[in-house]
């Protein structure tokens, strides 16, 4: 049995080969899914963890307790340390997840310092944080500890009256308006008389940059708490009256090892470490909760560019499958006849497939792990970099996958046999009669009916638009039919186009019927009649492109999209707020700030192109006819360096942005409204709006309020969007707007005083800004906040559902291109062959080789490139239907940008190009077979 | 009486490679006049090179020596662009595996042959008188699938015959029938002689035909003689 399965697989190696092409291709598709599943998923993950970090500026996976110790003599913070250092091992044996960093702030509280520059009293807490030094910088000053050693005379002198030196945060030094050497009474008890203690500020600490997350909480947030060396907290509290020692234990853990597949058991982990004491809180059940409602998401939306791309290959097998059991029909007629039932023959049949399926997926394996690093590997539509992705790693799931993949593998290959083997060798001549006749899809009218289905799913999407973009936007999940519908769409175009095209070739053929030359007649009934034969791969070759056109425009539409948002949302290449000193100063009963501004010219030799102070607050109330909008923002520039600096495009207002910014500068107290605003209040140019700012020590507190005429609506402008979300009461999210109001720099700053701005800069096309970033850094300036026009491009392009897109539009049209070829390839093969007799005759009959070749010609003219053709028309219908729509999945939030549909040619050349080299060398084959023809033995093999 | 040859062979030979240096001779000196208007028959058991012949004959294949004239003109010096002229428009084929083209019907394979040899008379009217004179006036519109061995061998007589050809060529045209259909499409074959004046060159093996012939020869081992 099994010599006989291996001499017919070695019969037709030609055939057999294209089964085991399919089962590797089938193999290796589905192998992706888990692989690239897991990768994405983990990607997301990991995202989420660095969108926490972005959003609350702390370390995004933190479990920390707050609690107290009562305090009994001779308690010591090495105590109270060693036990929170218990504390920390068993969190961390209970979340088994590595333990990066741990910070315990150890604190005593209630008591009331008053500086000695008399200045109001205020309630302060005392504090240690073990390693604080390793992971802070002296902004000012010297350590609590050097103190005694290094101090100055101030400070020795006030050590030497009993003083403890202390160091604090800047944003203290801000709120108490504090210098160093300045010396603070210390009141354990704020409401009594007790006996006081005297501090000296020595420094002044902030976080050291790359060291950021030592602190759980920033050490802004200290901002009323003096910080001592641990022999002084140790003798300052066996002094003080309070009864208890505050701390805060902060256990990072290691976000980076939290496999996706594993968020689910961290998160009943963290729920039973939390649940057993409720002063536990951790920072990031949220993340993975949030993880847990998107990860269906990921896998719907692999699901949906999965699906058709396996319908084509199983189609495939099925296809080739069947063109094996035609050539094999006697073959099984004689089994039968020899007295062979009907579930041998299946079984031989199963037996034969089982083997090639088997070899398939032992190639197939490797080959899905090459394909999802490839897919990983793009950053667009056909686009493969050299990235890091060792994210995406081999999964058990695979063999999962890949036995699926078998089991279906030997499902198609062998269904054919079983509708053959049925069938008596009367029946089988009957059927070949007919077999000319109408395919059952154009009898039936698969193709109205697929379109109307289609059509009818595409307005319904349309429809809710709306509604499904609020979906998204509050994490639910996406609806896979919106995907398989531009599929279904693409098929049904696809089978309409064959009907349609049978069609035109009959009027042609039927318009010069008495005119056409012996190849252009010969070939045009080979069209009309063999329509049921090719139509298969018409179809194939016809979605294939028409897919690869439409994944590439979406992809296009999506990655543009994303890319223009963002360069919007940023305004300009490169955006850095340094951190500005305040001091405040008591006049009267009034404090009075100031801020000093740093030297603009130090930003002079970065290599910027252009540089603009932009002050932007967006706290700023606006008052519109007697109604107060509040938190808006309000952006104060210098016209003229911002047009050369911020990036806009130019057809996103009525007129160029220049215009308006002209229009700002001829009017000093002038500006420039949002619409929203406009349109709220029926603004236009000339009325007056009045703004109002808050005093940075208060933020409940408005210390200016001025007018502006309006003398400009704009749509759009660099770094504002109108709407944004924000979670209600009710937990669901809600659409909000803001406000614009743009003013001139000077205006501005001589109404308000000089605020902190942040400097905008354009950079020379292809230069880092990283490297501009770190020229920053060696100054010594101490940055507050950057934005990265490239690296925002880059992280958002980098998203996991970015990521699946390009990277499965990309192996999906790659392998659809691949077995439309073999399919192409194999179709023609042996239609040569089966034509070979007939070619040898055409010869005999004085055919010249020429003509023969025009007869091919002509008719893969009229069929194979009027399929190319129509599969670029229905690609681009299909991009003009369906683009908006499924981009709207990707980027659901509403924005000042509507989402563009983007049609490069460069991706049409680019399709052109490999559909141009696959087709050429298979017809550089097929001229190979027809010019090594033999006449005389084309006719002898015709005899045989 | 000087006698009217369509075509005459002098001293034909015909040899094929066999591996690197060898040679295989299947044609050793073939001297051969045929007659117009007749039907030659070319005998011979398999492999005895009647095939070889023929296709020397039909300018399918080229002689490796000897001269081969047609009408008069020297094939044996010709290009492969003027032998498919000649195929074209003064030869007709009748092959012994019928090979209708599957997708035309009888008419249009008939159409087909005109087509190809750019008949200038009326196609229709050409197409249907010469059905008729197979005997296949009413399976016209019939594909190839739909009809017998024998109707099919029929209408690939009529394509053969059709654009009225100086010569029909005939390789083993009977091979795939039963014998009564044999016998029908050789008595076709004497008919279109009669009616259309054409010469008919086939070969055969089978001996039961012999008698229909006009002039047999017998080819054993590459060597030619006559028969009666």
């Amino acid at each position: 049995m099994f010599r006989f399965i291996k001499n017919k697989i070695k019969n037709k190696k030609l055939l057999n080969f294209s089964l085991l092409t399919g089962v590797v291709l089938l193999t290796a598709f589905l192998c992706i899914y888990p692989m690239f599943r897991e990768g994405s998923l983990n990607k997301l993950l990991r995202s989420m963890f660095v969108e926490h970090i972005g959003n609350e500026e702390e370390y995004p996976a933190v479990l920390s307790k707050n609690d107290s110790v009562v305090k009994v003599d001779g308690t010591e913070v090495a105590d109270i340390i060693s036990m929170l250092n218990s504390d920390k091992d068993k969190w961390g044996s209970q979340i088994s997840i590595p333990i990066v960093q741990n910070q315990k702030v150890i604190t005593s509280k209630g008591g009331a310092a008053e500086t000695s520059f008399g200045e109001k009293t205020r309630l302060v807490l005392l504090g240690y944080i073990p390693d604080m030094y390793e992971y802070s910088d002296l902004v000012f000053g010297i350590s609590a500890e050097e103190a005694y050693e290094n101090g100055d005379e101030t400070i020795k002198q006030a050590i030497g009256k009993g003083a403890y030196p202390c160091v604090i945060s800047q944003k203290c030094m801000d709120s108490f308006n504090l210098v160093i050497g300045e010396e603070l009474e210390y009141k354990p008890n704020a409401y009594d008389d007790s006996e006081t203690v005297k501090f000296i500020v020595t420094g002044i600490i902030e976080e050291k940059t790359e060291d950021k997350f030592f602190y759980h909480k920033p050490l802004s947030d200290y901002y009323d708490t003096l910080f001592l060396s641990e022999k002084d907290f140790n003798s300052v509290i066996k002094s003080s009256p309070a009864k208890t020692i505050e701390y805060t234990n902060s256990v990072m853990i290691d976000y980076s090892v939290i496999e996706a597949s594993d968020a689910n058991a961290v998160s009943g982990r963290l729920k039973t470490i939390t649940e057993a004491d409720e002063k536990i809180e951790c920072n990031f059940s949220a993340t993975l909760d949030s993880y847990c409602e998107q990860e269906s998401a990921v896998s719907v939306i692999l699901i949906a560019f999965e699906l058709p791309i396996v319908s084509l290959l199983l189609l495939f097998l099925y296809m080739i499958s069947s063109r094996i059991l035609e050539m094999e029909t006697t073959e099984i007629a004689m089994l039968k006849s020899r007295g062979i039932k009907r579930a041998k023959i299946i079984k031989l049949y199963v037996m034969q497939s089982s083997l090639i399926a088997f070899a398939g997926c032992i190639i197939g394996l490797p080959a899905g792990f090459g394909m999802c690093k490839l897919a990983a590997s793009t950053d667009a539509f056909l686009s493969f970099t050299m990235k890091d992705i060792s994210i995406y790693k081999p999964t058990p799931m695979m063999l999962v996958f890949a036995l699926g993949a078998f089991a279906l593998s030997v499902l198609f290959m062998t269904l054919p046999v079983v509708v053959i083997s049925k069938l008596t060798i009367t029946e089988r001549k009957t059927l070949r009669l007919t077999a000319n006749s109408k395919p059952v899809w154009e009898k039936v009218f698969l193709d109205i009916i697929l379109l109307g289905i289609s059509g009818y799913l595409l307005f319904n999407y349309y429809r809710q638009q709306d509604v499904m973009a609020a979906d998204i936007i509050s994490g639910g999940a996406i609806d896979p039919v919106i995907f398989i519908d531009s599929s279904l769409f693409i098929l049904a175009c696809g089978l309409l186009v064959l009907r349609l095209s049978g069609y035109l070739v009959r009027l042609i053929y039927k318009i010069g019927k008495k005119r056409w030359k012996p190849a252009s007649y010969i070939a045009f009934l080979q069209i009309i009649r063999g329509a049921k034969k090719q139509g298969f791969i018409l179809v194939f070759l016809i979605m294939t492109i028409a897919m690869g056109i439409f994944n590439s425009n979406l992809a296009r539409t999506v990655n543009e999209n994303v890319e223009n948002r963002t360069t919007y949302n940023d305004g300009a290449d490169l955006r850095i707020e340094e951190r500005w000193k305040m001091t405040v100063k008591k006049v009267d009963s009034d404090y009075i700030w100031s801020y000093k501004e740093p030297d603009f010219e130090r930003f002079s030799d970065l290599g910027a192109v252009s540089k603009t102070r932009v002050i932007i607050d967006e706290n700023t109330d606006i008052l519109v006819n007697k109604k107060v909008e509040k938190g808006n923002t309000l952006m104060a520039i210098n016209t003229k360096e911002f047009g050369e600096t911020a990036i806009l495009s130019g057809e996103l207002n009525d007129r160029h942005w220049f215009e308006y910014l002209n229009a700002l500068a001829k009017v000093p107290a002038g500006c420039l409204v949002s619409r929203n605003l406009a349109t709220k209040y029926e603004l236009k140019e000339g009325d007056k709006i009045t703004y109002s700012r808050y005093t940075p020590l208060d933020k409940k507190v408005t210390y200016i309020s001025a007018e502006l005429v309006v003398c400009g609506v704009v749509d759009a402008f660099p770094g504002f969007e109108s709407t944004y979300y924000e979670l209600s009461e009710g937990g669901s999210l809600e659409e909000k707007q803001r406000f614009l109001v743009v003013a001139n720099y000077t205006n501005i700053v001589n109404k308000c005083h000089q605020t902190p701005y942040s400097v905008w800069m354009k950079l020379p096309p292809q230069a880092d800004a990283s490297k501009v970033i770190d020229a920053i850094n060696q100054k010594g300036l101490i940055l507050k906040d950057t934005i990265n026009l490239s690296e925002d491009i880059k992280n958002k392009q980098d998203s996991a559902m970015i990521q699946i897109t390009n990277g499965m539009f990309s192996v999906g049209f790659v392998i659809s291109l691949l077995i439309c070829a073999v399919g192409f390839l194999i179709y023609w093969i042996l239609t040569i062959r089966e034509r070979e007799l007939f070619y040898g005759i055409y010869r005999a009959m004085g055919m010249s080789m020429r003509e023969i070749v025009k007869m091919l010609m002509t008719e893969q003219i009229f069929s194979s490139f009027l399929a190319v053709l129509s599969g670029f028309g229905v690609g681009m219908l299909t991009t003009v239907l369906f683009t908006k729509l499924l981009a709207t999945v990707y980027l659901p939030q509403k924005h000042n940008l509507p989402i563009e549909m983007v049609i490069k040619g460069s991706d049409a050349v680019k399709i052109v190009a490999i559909i141009c080299v696959t087709f050429l060398l298979c017809f550089v084959v097929m001229r190979r077979i027809i010019r090594n023809m033999n006449i005389a033995k084309a006719l002898k093999m015709g005899e045989d | 009486m000087i006698m009217d040859y369509i075509l005459e062979t002098k001293n034909v030979r015909k040899s094929f490679p066999i591996g690197n240096r060898d040679t295989i001779e299947v044609l050793k000196g073939i001297n051969l006049q045929v007659e117009r208007g007749k039907l030659t028959i070319l005998k011979g058991r398999s492999g005895s090179g009647k095939t070889t012949l023929l296709n020397i004959l039909s300018a399918l294949e080229m002689p490796t020596e000897g001269q081969y004239l047609f009408e008069g003109e020297d094939v044996s010096a010709k290009s492969m662009a003027e032998c498919e002229k000649i195929r074209r428009y003064k030869m007709g084929f009748v092959f012994q595996s019928v090979a209708l083209v599957p997708i035309l019907s009888a008419y249009e394979n008939v159409e087909f042959g005109l087509k190809l040899a750019e008949y200038k008379g009326d196609k229709d009217k050409r197409i249907k008188e010469i059905l008729g004179i197979v005997g296949l006036s009413k399976r016209m519109d019939h594909m190839p699938a739909q009809m017998s061995g024998g109707e099919q061998q029929r209408v690939a007589i009529a394509r053969a015959v059709a654009h009225k050809p100086s010569i029909i060529f005939a390789d083993e045209p009977t091979g795939a029938l039963d014998t009564d259909s044999g016998i029908t499409v050789m008595k076709l074959f004497k008919d279109i002689i009669e009616k259309e004046g054409i010469t008919i060159v086939m070969t055969t093996h089978d001996p039961n035909l012999m008698q229909l012939g006009d002039v047999v020869y017998e080819m054993e081992d590459g060597e030619l003689s006559k028969n009666g």
